[in-house]
């Protein structure tokens, strides 16, 4: 009898449930915006932050008034679990059910493959500020944009840095996570290094899953390079920076790809952090200024307040993207409730239209839709704060170099 | 005997209404009814070998990896056409099942379990490795991809394939064999049942079409890296729908992969934060509450109505 | 050369001493009732979590933390069985897998509601520290999760074999029936079975969390792990752990040292495939074959 009573409450639960899916009925007097973010699982903690991003975006526009100062926007969010099979379901889904106006694009180069091969279908705009792989760019796409620059170039900043620096250092050890992002980033480093001259000591690309780091370092230990580069996420960064200290691994200078711009990096490892590069696309010291957000410190200033952490470069990205798709529809005089295709292809060409200063510095896509080259930027970890050290016209301090060994810190 | 032929004509009825739903138009329950399809396809394989032998494999996403690279390579070296390399995945996955199956189907029980999950998890290694050959962890671009609706139709063909041969299974001497499997092997072997070739050629027809639907995937994605398409969530996700459903019935992975998508796309929608919670929730009320899954139980409940009227 | 295969061969003990630990408690629950638990690997992300919120509430050092997440941990493993897992026992192992995955999806999504993904680390003083000599390193806190994973399995094994409590457990894993007519209440053994695999669990993640990352949805690749550590050392044989994850560790370090990581994986998983074919037992024959 029990099991009757539950078995139709399941039931009911399920007819309610395929039944009760009736689209949001939606003012014409807003935008709609949608976005399909990993917010769970491996990509979980960025898709989080580029969330912030938009929501940022999505509040300060509406302060204003609105889009062309009177057209509200809103943003529909879905996970898609960093599952690049759902990532392109719940496009469609924005598209062809939420009927959507615009797209906002995710985070992880997995996903946003998916999600854009599906977005160039409906020829539907879709700019990302958390993807990087240079394959993004290579299947042709015209609806495609990405404000952060290509994996490879976007570590560039980490060798220049210590190219600059005199006296020279002579070795490189060359290590990252094997997935797209970091494994092009080694690919990115291994080009520059041998540009520049640096002998490359070690190179290995590792799973993302491997639990002891300690051996996998100790190879590149035993190589005695002056220089480690990493090709990192944050988690990756956190346990390569672990595994250093405990097998007493001291080279010159250690630069991740991407990590330490992220502030729950020092948080975690505390006074540990200090000294660490990284590689950046944009830092509030920079000069930048545009619609929207002003500067490049009044837009980290507003995201203090609003989250109470600083904005890194991917959500820099991220917030950039909005802001030239929301300067694109203003310069078209799109108006919500009618945003058809042909409003869309409009779109599409004016993206790649536009040359546009931002507080994320200038905007100007190139035909595959990639950002232009942003001039390569380095960071570094100084009592606990982020400084830019790289280059020397926009260094807010000189890189502390060398590090010094663990055991006399 | 009639009332089993009824069944079957229903059901390619169901499937046929279903195939000229395209028709209508496009719209997003075109898509959402192709990953459904797509995962039918996939629990009801699973269903075929596991849920009726008892075997629980927990390295399925092996054949989708399989099959996906199979087709993907083979299409950026050769340039063949997409729909001719779908085929030869799923040589390439059964042959691999093959291979595989002979040795491990004899482990029972959690052993068989760990052993194919390990060598699914070796396998996405050895893809990740073999940069020349898959372009390791960088992923691979997939050149070729069909229209929207055909993998709608394809999908749609491929689940009701499946279905029909877990129908035939069921009402044919293999099935007698394979449940015999599940419920005693020794006893299965004494009365002459050559209990371990039942179990391979089972294993392999459903590595063969796992193997298909991953190439078909991996084309509908359009691009694709080793921890993608060899993703242990895909066999978990296998799994939970046959069971929801209700292993070792013909509906169970039809009911169990549509209840368990519609929900999570239902409840993604509207519960951003516990979306995942709530459909754990559900996993763990399913279990309690209908251990034999939604077919299973409801089967189980009407004979005991009908045993209960004289 | 011969020195970094030595440091290798450590670093994989070490590591294969904290693989044990954490699969202890797997292994006990499967021996006694059968279970497979999914929901593991979130067991011990709640153990870390509890060292970690004291470790920034209070300052209490990790170590000092270690009989809070024990106790919170035999609690919420005791209640899970008493509520939902005393149900599946007995049935089918398939019916536990879903069930504990369910649980899994509930723990970890809580979690990353409560907690955010953030990945989150615990840096103490001595994180990182080491005892170097004959120029090789052992890092304290993993040379002391090492000692601790042994002073536990045997204390286990001890605790199995030579209290009364251990023999009621031992008898239940054997015969329930049985166990059932000579008075113990069987229930109740299956709950504090659940309760102190779940404790020690809570122990491992409290440890791991000293020198690793720990966040929200970092559970089944612990699982996983600890799914494979026991089925190699003998499913339900407590010291089989040890052994499991000593082999694991060492093959995993020792062939990341003479290939590539990358490999040493693919390695790892084709031997555990291998033995399974050879040893279905385990590697010490000692495991419940069905």
């Amino acid at each position: 009898m029990k099991l009757k009573k539950a078995s139709i409450v399941v039931m009911a639960l399920a007819l309610a449930l395929t039944l009760g899916t009736a689209a949001p009925s939606l003012a014409a007097k807003d935008f709609t915006f949608g976005c399909a973010v990993p917010l769970t699982g491996l990509f979980g903690k960025a898709g989080n932050l580029v969330k912030d991003a938009y929501t940022l975006w999505m509040e300060t526009v509406n302060a204003k008034g609105g889009i062309a100062g009177k057209y509200k926007v809103r943003i529909i969010f879905y996970d898609d679990r960093s599952n690049p099979q759902t990532s392109a379901k719940l496009v469609e889904k924005l598209i062809t059910k939420d009927k959507v106006d615009f797209l906002l694009g995710s985070y992880g180069s997995s996903q946003v493959m998916a999600a854009s091969a599906a977005a160039e279908r409906h020829k539907f705009p879709y700019i990302s500020g958390g993807a990087a792989s240079n394959k993004l760019y290579e299947r042709g796409f015209k609806y495609y944009f990405g404000t952060l620059g290509k994996a490879t170039e976007e570590v560039r900043g980490n060798v220049d840095v210590f190219n600059a620096m005199k006296p020279k250092p002579k070795t490189v050890a060359i290590v990252g996570s094997n997935i797209p992002f970091t494994a092009l980033a080694c690919v990115g480093y291994k080009k520059y290094a041998e540009k520049y001259g640096f002998k490359i000591v070690h190179y290995e690309l590792f799973p993302i899953k491997l639990k002891d780091y300690n051996t996998m370092l100790l190879k590149a230990k035993s190589k005695n390079p002056d220089i480690l580069l990493v090709g990192s996420h944050l988690g990756v960064a956190l346990r390569v920076m672990k595994a250093m200290k405990e097998i007493d691994f001291n080279p010159k200078a250690v630069a991740f790809s991407y990590g330490p711009t992220v502030p729950a990096f020092v948080e975690a490892l505390k006074s540990d952090a200090n000294y660490v590069f990284a590689a950046s696309e944009w830092t509030p010291a920079l000069p930048y200024k545009g619609p929207v957000f002003g500067t490049a410190k009044q837009f980290h200033d507003r995201y203090i307040k609003r989250f109470g952490r600083a904005p890194d470069y991917v959500e820099a990205a991220s917030a950039g993207g909005c802001v030239v798709q929301q300067v694109a529809i203003e310069q078209l005089g799109l108006k919500p409730g009618k945003v058809g295709k042909a409003e869309r292809v409009k779109l599409m060409e004016k993206l790649h239209a536009l040359d546009l200063n931002t507080f994320y510095g200038p905007i100007h896509f190139d035909k595959d839709g990639a950002n232009r080259e942003h001039p390569p930027l380095a960071v570094q970890v100084q009592n606990g704060k982020l400084v830019t050290v790289y280059p020397a016209k926009w260094a807010e301090k000189a890189p502390m170099y060398p590090m010094p060994a663990w055991k006399n810190r | 005997m009639p009332v089993k032929r009824t069944g079957f004509f229903i059901g390619l009825l169901v499937a046929v209404l279903f195939a000229l739903l395209p028709f209508a138009g496009e719209s997003y329950y075109i898509q959402l009814l192709t990953v459904i399809f797509y995962w039918i396809g996939l629990a009801a394989c699973w269903n075929l070998m596991c849920g009726y032998t008892g075997y629980i494999d927990f390295g399925s996403a092996a054949y989708t990896g399989i099959g996906a690279y199979v087709a993907g390579i083979i299409m950026v070296r050769s340039g063949l056409p997409l729909l001719t390399t779908i085929p030869l995945a799923g040589l390439g996955a059964g042959v691999i099942a093959l291979a595989v199956g002979w040795p491990t189907l004899r482990l029972r029980g959690a052993y068989f379990a760990i052993a194919t999950f390990a060598l699914a998890e070796a396998l996405m290694q050895v893809a990740e490795e073999w940069t020349g050959l898959t372009e390791g962890g960088i992923g691979i671009t997939i050149p070729q991809r069909l229209e929207e609706f055909d993998y709608y139709w394809l999908y749609l063909f491929l689940a009701a394939l499946v279905v029909a041969i877990t129908w035939w299974v069921e009402h044919h001497k293999h099935g007698y064999a394979l449940k015999a499997i599940h419920e005693d092997e020794h006893a299965a072997a004494q009365v002459g049942i050559n209990t371990h070739t039942i179990k391979l050629k089972t294993y392999v027809t459903s590595a063969f079409f796992i193997g298909m639907l991953g190439a078909l995937e991996g084309s509908r994605l359009g691009y694709f890296k080793p921890d993608d398409v060899f993703d242990v969530h895909i066999t978990i996700k296998m799994v939970i729908m046959s069971l929801l459903g209700g292993m070792g019935t013909v509906l169970g992975p039809v009911i169990g992969a549509t209840f368990l998508q519609l929900i999570e796309d239902y409840l993604g929608a509207q519960f951003l934060n516990f979306y995942l919670v709530i459909i754990g929730a559900i996993i763990v009320c399913v279990i309690i509450f209908l251990p034999r899954g939604i077919v299973g139980s409801t089967i189980e409940r009407l004979r005991l109505k009908f045993r209960r009227q004289p | 050369m011969s020195m970094l295969i030595i440091q290798s061969l450590i670093n994989g003990i070490l590591m294969g001493g904290i693989y044990a630990l954490y699969s202890a408690g797997f292994s006990l629950i499967f021996g006694v009732m059968g279970v497979v638990n999914i929901a593991h690997g979130d067991l011990l992300m709640l153990g870390a979590f509890i060292t970690f919120w004291m470790f920034i509430g209070l300052g209490l050092d990790p170590f000092l933390t270690l009989p809070f997440s024990v106790a919170g941990l035999f609690v919420l493993g005791y209640l899970m069985q008493r509520l939902a897992i005393n149900r599946v026992v007995g049935a089918p192992p398939i019916m536990s897998y879903i069930l504990t995955f369910g649980m899994h999806l509930m723990i970890s999504n809580l979690a990353l509601v409560a907690w955010t993904a953030d990945p989150r680390a615990v840096t103490t003083a001595y994180s990182g520290a080491n005892l170097a000599f004959l120029g090789l390193t052992l890092p304290w806190i993993k040379l002391i999760t090492f000692l601790i994973s042994l002073g536990v399995i045997g204390l286990l094994y001890w605790l199995l074999n030579h209290s009364q409590t251990g023999r009621a457990i031992q008898a239940t894993a054997q015969d329930r029936e049985m166990a059932r007519l000579t008075g113990i209440k069987v229930d109740r053994i299956y709950a504090l079975t659940f309760g102190l695999g779940a404790a020690i669990t809570g122990l491992a993640g409290s440890m791991v969390v000293a020198f690793q990352d720990v966040e929200p949805g970092m559970g089944l690749p612990y699982t996983i792990i600890a799914f494979c550590v026991v089925v190699l050392g003998g499913m339900g044989y407590i010291p089989g752990a040890l052994i499991g994850g000593l082999i694991l560790g060492i093959v995993g370090s020792v062939s990341t040292m003479l290939f590539t990581s990358g490999w040493s994986i693919a390695i790892t998983f084709f031997l555990l495939y291998l033995m399974l074919l050879f040893r279905p037992a385990g590697i010490t024959g000692k495991g419940i074959v069905e």
